[in-house]
């Protein structure tokens, strides 16, 4: 029997290694990225480490099942300070481009509410759903859908369209652990791949960037190369030469991040091109190359054997997660381990799928190694939350 | 709880983990080349260097045509407002409100502006957004006043309580100005040394540099189109100057290696400024005007050149996109990337459109030069990846001589400014020995500087001042009959076959009937026998010949003296072909064939007068024919003597001509005869040089259709072992050949360049 008071023994390493592989990552490659622009970001990376390590291991002494009957307090907190934001926050220039908001700290440090509302969503819905969970009835899906909704629609006019795409994954995977028919689930996963388009064109949903990288999504650069060159051997010059324009124009404007982070993976090969010497990297073509798009830099420098490491440390950590999911017997524990793992998982996918072209581009960051310090606190706390469900697995916290 | 829905939620994310991986083994493993072509493309970066086309050299080494070192002072107005304080000063005033200040008040204000800045609060600094533009701000605040300032200022950004204080008063401010103020000066210094030392006054070169700022600016207003965002905006304003304000405008043209020097020694002080060098096509001012139509001239690519370039460049275009190349595309991707890079021609190229520059672009062509640099660590500066050095051109030695060249035209200008004259002509001298073509002039002629300038007008030009009659026909477009110079290769052909003695004579009765055609002859000669016939040039004599010898041996003949194809001059050169070298259209030279069919009486008559139209010949054909009698075999001419690279050129296969020694013999005899008392016995021996004796033929055929006859006069010198073979026509004179040509030919004996050129060559 190992003691539950030592935060040491209880160190859950299907979960932590995983981790920790994925921080050192996002270290270097934070490193790789920034240390010649005059702004090392590296020492700041650390720190955002070290206090997601320091405010875990907090959560971890405190222990979940008692920070769980505070789940609705928290969330209402965080969604608080959510729609406060254009009152109370600083805005500007963003990571990618757009307006931001944020709460700043001192020493020019910001503080993203949207990161912290992910989590607590997770903890909401697990709280709620622990005991009855949802039944054949719509009626029980309401109260869930709704405080899934409330938070996507303030984060979505931060503007954060990509954190609150994140929510979807986040609520069916949840609702789904919690016992919704098959049948149901499947229907509330269509109607989202059918109102997402709906969103596109009903205007005022979208802002026009964001369209504009819808656009640029749907017609991407390869496959316009593709039809110029296509044209070409019709000996269509002049249309070949409108295709050819249209992928200048788009070089210079929209498509080119996820442009250039594709060239960049891609001519990243097999075994990269080294650490620190990519040439994309080098010649900064693809912007936020420390954040949002640094997939770009681990592809291009670390080629095959990079990327395909860092997909394997997300499998291996969203299945350490999901493994304590399947062997706790605590229902809110294991729903929170669920919305972590959906949490972690489906970020991880978007942005990667982002950075490789296959989906459209939405300001997300990459958990755990991105730049950012909301993102990788909120995301340690959510695991360290995971480790200690954990290390008590045995141990129902609340009756039903 | 459903625990097997967690294995749901685990396959889901498994699923879409497994499908990104999938995609990064297309990426990085299928398709890593096509992504590494593209990533290359966008961030290696090309400069071209030039080449140095081959020069044109007649035989001695003169060049005729050579390329000169031409400096120009360029300004870019990028690197001027990033490297120059007034540069900086006056791009941080557009970051701060927008109004752009030239150049030219920019370097009048500094100092001022240098000062007021300081009066900006940070609270200022701090209001400006974007970030890309605040961030520009600060940069050029650092460059202008030095790190220190540019630390306190960031640091007084970041604090969170607004900071009162004006940038004056922040911390290494009053180190910065001075220093700032001191650079301004001398790099105003600087720009002033420059304008002088490039023969500009200061206000002009100003004007030039504000002319460049106006218009990167209005580039950029029309490019900008409309953006989503403040940020988005100001993202692509900045881009498009990055581009634009890249391009350089020229300060001064032409100047001098001290200002080059200067550029070069004081470049810290001049940013934006550099002397680039160019190198031009020149004609020395001494030879310029020599041989104009055949050396020809430089233009813009042809617009072949330009649809082989684009086809080249579509092309490459097509490789780098596609998923994968074959071994063979691969092949072909490498090739054509280095032909784009150093072949092909570019829009701003030159190329020989006229005369040898054409005729000879493949030799005298070099290979541009190219460096391709990629980023360097620190994002500021670049390093050289790969480079390939120009090559050069190479020089081609012609066999001409400028100085016979020269006596030669300007022999023939005398002639055509000689109001009681004024005729067209051309003279052509050769080496027999070798076929080597010493001087090949025509008149009238273009200057250089028509030929440059009045294309359009000397096209146009009734008298064909663009037409070579060296090689070519006239204005009129037909190429002038050989009249009685013909007589020699008939008389010949006759000897060589024996159907006429040496001794046999015809009595001339003057003119003679065929049907309903009298021919002619131009006086009343008594017997004469086959010397004295040609002497005085019998016709009659010739008609008689001609009846005996009959149309296809004279033919036959006249294919043998070279008559009825082009001599190979350059385009059929064998020579040339044996060493691997290519000819170009550029330098045409016309003939007329010989035909077959049988011939009338008359037309053989007419053929052994040289009055037949498939006698039809050049000067140059006249004078390789006799070349060819005065050294008893044929050497076909040629224009070029080396080429750098190949060695010389080997002299073309000597052709044997018909008849034995004696049969020559007799013909040159008449030859002599004719220079000694018959119709080109007024030919002086050149002074100093009495003892060089000359053998010659003049000719005076009859043009028809109402125009006057033209006059000839053909041969070689000295008679034994001839060195030089020439044949002079004159267009149009009415004139005898004795009466038109000799007195020129005369001229050219006199002149000193051909004095020179007989006592050096021939005297010993």
């Amino acid at each position: 029997m190992k003691d539950r008071d030592s935060i040491f023994h209880a160190f859950c390493w299907s979960v932590a290694a995983p981790a920790v592989g994925l921080l050192l990552i996002g270290l270097l490659f934070v490193w790789s990225t920034t240390s010649r622009d005059g702004t090392p970001l590296l020492a700041r990376q650390a720190l955002f480490v070290l206090a997601g390590a320091l405010a875990g291991a907090v959560v971890m002494k405190i222990g979940v099942r008692n920070l769980a009957p505070l789940s609705g307090a928290f969330y209402l907190l965080v969604l608080g300070l959510l729609v406060a934001m254009p009152v109370i926050a600083h805005s500007g220039p963003g990571l990618a481009g757009e307006t931001d908001r944020w709460i700043s700290l001192g020493f020019g440090f910001k503080l993203q509410p949207s990161e912290f509302m992910k989590l607590a969503l997770v903890f909401a819905l697990a709280w709620h759903l622990r005991h009855r969970g949802v039944t054949n009835t719509w009626g029980s899906y309401a109260f869930p859908f709704l405080i899934t909704a409330v938070p996507w629609f303030f984060v979505m006019r931060q503007p954060d369209l990509g954190s609150s795409l994140v929510l979807l994954p986040v609520f069916l995977a949840m609702v789904t652990v919690s016992g919704a028919r098959g049948r149901h689930v499947a229907l509330l996963a269509t109607s989202a791949a059918v109102l997402l388009p709906v969103a596109y064109f009903v205007p005022g949903v979208l802002r026009e960037y964001q369209r504009e990288r819808l656009d640029a999504f749907l017609k991407p650069i390869p496959a316009l190369m593709e039809e110029a060159r296509e044209l070409r051997q019709q000996k269509d010059h002049e249309a070949a030469q409108e295709v050819e324009a249209t992928i200048s124009r788009l070089r210079r404007g929209t498509g080119r991040q996820q442009f250039y982070s594709v060239v960049a993976i891609g001519s990243g090969g097999v075994i990269g091109q080294g650490l620190g010497d990519g040439a994309q990297n080098l010649s900064r073509r693809v912007f936020a190359s420390h954040a949002d798009f640094i997939f770009a830099a681990v592809g291009e420098e670390w080629g095959l054997f990079g990327t395909s490491l860092t997909v394997f440390l997300y499998v291996a950590l969203v299945g350490g997660v999901l493994a304590v999911a399947w062997r706790t017997r605590e229902p809110f524990g294991r729903l929170l381990c669920v919305g972590v793992a959906a949490l972690i998982g489906s970020q991880a996918l978007m942005n990667l799928g982002i950075a490789t072209g296959m989906l459209p581009v939405t300001g997300l960051p990459l958990p755990l190694v991105s730049y950012g310090g909301s993102s990788i606190v909120s995301t340690l706390v959510g695991l360290a939350c995971v480790m200690d469900v954990a290390r008590q697995r045995t141990t129902v916290f609340f009756e039903s | 709880m459903r625990q097997q829905r967690v294995l749901v939620v685990l396959a889901v994310l498994l699923a879409g983990f497994g499908v990104l991986e999938l995609r990064l083994l297309k990426l990085q493993f299928l398709q890593s080349d096509v992504w590494t072509r593209e990533s290359e493309r966008s961030t290696l970066d090309f400069e071209s260097l030039p080449f140095e086309r081959g020069w044109i050299l007649d035989r001695s080494g003169e060049p005729l045509a050579r390329t000169e070192e031409v400096r120009d002072v360029m300004f870019r107005f990028r690197d001027w407002r990033v490297g120059s304080v007034a540069g900086q000063a006056s791009t941080l005033l557009w970051l701060l409100d927008g109004t752009r200040r030239p150049p030219s008040t920019a370097l009048a204000q500094q100092a001022r502006w240098l000062d007021e800045l300081g009066e900006l609060g940070v609270a200022d600094v701090d209001a400006v957004v974007p970030r890309q533009r605040a961030r520009d701000v600060q940069t050029y605040l650092k460059w202008l006043y030095g790190a220190p300032f540019a630390s306190a200022l960031h640091e007084a950004l970041k604090a969170d309580t607004p900071d009162r204080r004006r940038l004056g008063e922040l911390p290494g401010f009053q180190e910065g100005l001075p220093a700032a103020l001191q650079r301004g000066r001398a790099e105003r210094a600087a720009l002033a040394d420059l304008a002088r030392v490039a023969g500009l006054p200061l206000e002009q070169v100003l004007a030039t540099m504000d002319e460049a700022v106006a218009r990167a600016d209005e580039r950029v207003e029309q490019a900008v189109g409309s953006s989503p965002s403040p940020t988005a905006a100001f993202a692509r304003v900045r881009e498009l100057h990055a581009d634009f304000d890249g391009d350089r405008a020229t300060l001064a043209e032409n100047v001098s290696y001290d200002c080059q020097t200067l550029a070069a020694v004081r470049g810290r002080e001049l940013p934006g400024f550099s002397v680039r060098v160019e190198r031009r096509r020149v004609y020395p001012t001494d030879l310029q005007d020599v041989a104009t139509t055949l050396v020809g001239r430089i233009g813009a690519p042809s617009p072949r050149d330009v649809s082989e370039t684009t086809a080249d460049r579509i092309r490459l275009a097509d490789l780098s996109s596609l998923q994968d190349l074959s071994a063979e595309e691969l092949a072909e991707y490498e090739q054509l990337k280095i032909r784009v890079r150093e072949i092909d021609y570019s829009y701003t190229d030159e190329r020989g459109s006229l005369g040898l520059e054409a005729a000879l672009e493949r030799l005298l062509r070099g290979k541009r030069g190219w460096v391709a640099s990629a980023p360097d660590a620190d994002g500021e500066s670049r390093h050289v990846v790969e480079s390939a050095p120009p090559q050069r051109g190479l020089n081609v030695t012609l066999t001409l001589d400028a100085g016979l060249q020269r006596a030669a035209e300007r022999v023939l200008d005398e002639v055509l400014a000689d109001g009681s004259r004024g005729w067209p002509g051309a003279l052509v001298l050769l080496d027999p020995r070798t076929g080597e073509v010493l001087a090949l002039a025509t008149s009238p002629r273009p200057t250089r500087a028509r030929l440059a300038s009045d294309w359009a007008q000397l096209v146009a030009d009734p008298l064909g001042p663009l037409c070579n009659r060296a090689i070519g026909p006239g204005a009129s477009g037909n190429l002038p009959p050989p009249g009685s110079t013909f007589k020699p290769i008939a008389a010949l052909a006759a000897l060589a076959s024996g159907c006429i003695t040496p001794s046999e004579t015809f009595t001339c009765e003057g003119s003679l009937t065929v049907g309903n055609t009298v021919l002619g002859c131009l006086g009343h000669h008594h017997d004469l026998p086959l010397r004295e016939a040609l002497a005085v040039s019998c016709n009659l004599y010739f008609y008689r010949l001609s009846e005996r010898a009959g149309g296809d041996l004279l033919r036959e003949a006249a294919g043998i003296f070279g008559f009825g194809k082009p001599t190979g001059l350059l385009e059929g050169n064998d020579a040339l072909a044996s060493c691997g070298i290519t000819v170009e259209p550029g330098v045409r030279e016309a003939s007329v064939p010989i035909g077959q069919g049988t011939l009338s009486r008359l037309e053989t008559m007419r053929l052994a007068i040289g009055q037949a139209a498939l006698d039809d010949s050049t000067p140059l054909q006249v004078a390789v024919a006799y070349g060819a009698l005065g050294s008893g075999q044929l050497v076909p001419p040629s224009l070029i003597r080396a080429v750098e690279g190949y060695g010389p050129i080997p002299p073309r296969a000597a052709r044997p001509l018909i008849g034995d020694a004696a049969a020559l013999a007799v013909v040159r005899e008449g030859l002599e005869a004719a220079a000694d008392h018959g119709t080109a016995r007024n030919i002086r021996s050149p002074a100093g040089l009495s003892a060089l004796r000359v053998a010659a033929k003049t000719g005076t055929p009859e043009v028809g259709g109402g125009q006057a006859d033209h006059s000839w006069l053909a041969g070689y010198l000295p008679r034994r072992a001839p060195r030089l073979a020439f044949a002079v026509l004159m267009e149009h004179t009415g004139q005898h050949g004795a009466d038109a040509c000799v007195p020129v030919f005369n001229a050219l004996l006199e002149q000193p360049e051909t004095e020179q050129w007989l006592l050096r060559e021939v005297a010993p």
